[in-house]
């Protein structure tokens, strides 16, 4: 009886472990990419509509099409030097990423790996117009290094307390660079570090993408709990060197702007 | 007598698992194989259920989304064509203004690195040292070492400059601070030769210290290596840019 009462046991573990729960995660996977799908067209539309409300595409000649994009970049870039702060161009058809400030090109990186989501393929003339003639206002910083490092010292008693204090600069510190930013509350561009590739011994940098997939994945799964369509971020990752992602993560300011060019 | 033993041999058969024989029942033949192949699915999902909806479902969502494409039948008017063409002319023109002609200082204060920019072209780069990024706290008072970021000018240029000690400078050392005319307060050949103010108290000098160069370690000032100071020094006159990032 005890031996037949322990195959049952056994057989309704490998039944959940085996079957119901593999089941399960397979359905879940689909369903979340089924409904991550339509976050995705949704967000397309939704941009569309803002522009167009519902009307048919206007399709330009392809010479067309390339100078509009030309003189909305140019226009954004006239807007961008009337700001005080540190702005951003990124020029994604030459594959450039400029620092500026009052329209003069602080420094210049040219990249050469960069992904882009289709959704940035997918705007019409007309919202095109309307979303890159300008600049993109940055909301939100993040990054596996510290963006201010500023180390708080409080003053010596005598000379030889400010002697014993005094410190030399630490340079031999290994650190994985990557950070990204959020743009008018829509959109994400990310750098990350081309140098080489993140590795276990890069604890900031492994829990700051950690961090990132959690509060997508939780947000996206309880709107999925709550029947909501999941909101949908479209993130640009550019690759460029160590020195230069850590150079404009720390130049830019939080007001800071950036112009973008497909 | 054969049908007694066909009977008995039938009866010894049917009679077997009341004779405790339940244990002996002949062994199914596992198939290894299939085992094999299920444990490795299994294994796939769980271990690749977190990963695909991280990265494979975006990849699939995005392969759903229309892509505009401009039309290649349609020719382009030549009128329209040639206005916009004129407009970004102009437009060009008016962002190639906002650079400088002349002459302009570019420093970058995350690398400790200089650029010095003649017509447009850098005529000479190399390293420097800037705010350290420390806060002294000490006197009632707080100071942040700091290089300010954006754009200025050069205000005016010195040559053998003094050092005007501030208060922060004592009490980093730990002594008393002196009054505002003590001589203590004055040093000689600590700025270098040559010393180029940008406002606020801030400089562009040389330095004692040509070890630290291409380090975060000074006030919010900004050192050159003895040759490149001379350089900038005459490079640049009154009135040119210095833009800090």
């Amino acid at each position: 009886m005890e031996k037949i009462k322990e195959k049952r046991k056994g057989s309704l573990l490998g039944f959940v472990f085996l079957k119901a729960i593999p089941v399960l995660f397979v359905l879940a996977a689909v369903t979340y990419t089924v409904v991550y799908t339509l976050s995705v067209r949704n967000k397309v539309n939704e941009w569309q509509m803002k522009v167009d409300s519902g009307k048919e595409a206007t399709l330009l000649p392809a010479e067309e099409w390339q100078l509009v994009r030309d003189k909305a970049f140019l226009n954004a870039r006239l807007a961008l030097a009337a700001n005080d702060s540190l702005g951003m161009t990124l020029n994604l058809r030459d594959s450039l990423v400029q620092l500026e400030t009052k329209g003069v090109v602080l420094r210049q990186v040219k990249f050469e790996e960069v992904e882009i989501p289709n959704f940035f393929r997918s705007f019409q003339p007309s919202l095109y117009i309307k979303t890159f003639s300008k600049p993109l206002k940055i909301s939100e910083f993040g990054g596996t290094i510290v963006k201010d490092p500023i180390t708080v010292i409080k003053a010596p008693k005598d000379t030889i307390e400010a002697a014993r204090n005094k410190t030399e600069v630490d340079t031999s510190k290994v650190e994985f660079v990557e950070w990204h930013m959020l743009l008018n509350k829509s959109f994400v561009i990310s750098f990350v570090q081309s140098d080489r590739d993140l590795d276990m011994k890069d604890k900031s940098a492994l829990k700051y993408r950690f961090d990132r997939y959690k509060s997508t994945l939780t947000g996206n799964v309880k709107d999925i709990l709550r029947f909501k369509v999941p909101v949908y971020y479209p993130q640009i990752t550019i690759y460029i060197p160590k020195s230069e992602a850590k150079s404009f993560y720390r130049a830019l300011s939080k007001k800071g702007e950036v112009v973008i060019r497909f | 007598m054969e049908n007694s033993e066909v009977n008995s041999g039938n009866s010894s058969v049917s009679e077997a698992p009341l004779l405790g024989l339940v244990e002996t029942a002949p062994t199914r033949k596992r198939n290894w194989g299939r085992i094999m192949a299920r444990t490795f699915l299994v294994l796939i999902i769980y271990l690749g259920f977190v990963p695909f909806i991280i990265l494979v479902t975006p990849v699939i969502a995005d392969l759903f989304v229309p892509v505009y494409s401009p039309d290649q039948q349609v020719g382009a008017d030549e009128a329209r064509i040639r206005t916009l063409t004129t407009e970004i002319r102009s437009l060009e023109k008016k962002v190639d203004k906002l650079t400088p002609g002349n002459v302009y200082l570019v420093i970058n204060t995350t690398e400790n690195h200089f650029s010095l920019y003649k017509n447009r072209k850098i005529i000479l780069e190399g390293i420097c040292s800037t705010g350290s990024l420390i806060s002294l706290e000490g006197a009632n008072k707080k100071w942040v070492f700091k290089t300010p970021r954006g754009d200025h000018k050069v205000l005016g240029k010195l040559t053998k400059p003094v050092w005007r000690k501030p208060d922060w400078a004592f009490v980093e050392e730990g002594l008393p601070i002196p009054s505002a005319t003590h001589p203590s307060r004055y040093e000689k050949g600590t700025l270098g030769d040559y010393a180029l103010a940008i406002g606020n108290g801030y400089l562009i000098h040389g330095t004692l210290y040509q070890r630290f160069l291409g380090l975060p370690v000074t006030h919010g000032c900004i050192r050159m290596s003895d040759k490149d100071l001379k350089m900038v020094y005459e490079t640049l006159p009154v009135g040119s840019k210095v833009f800090i990032y």
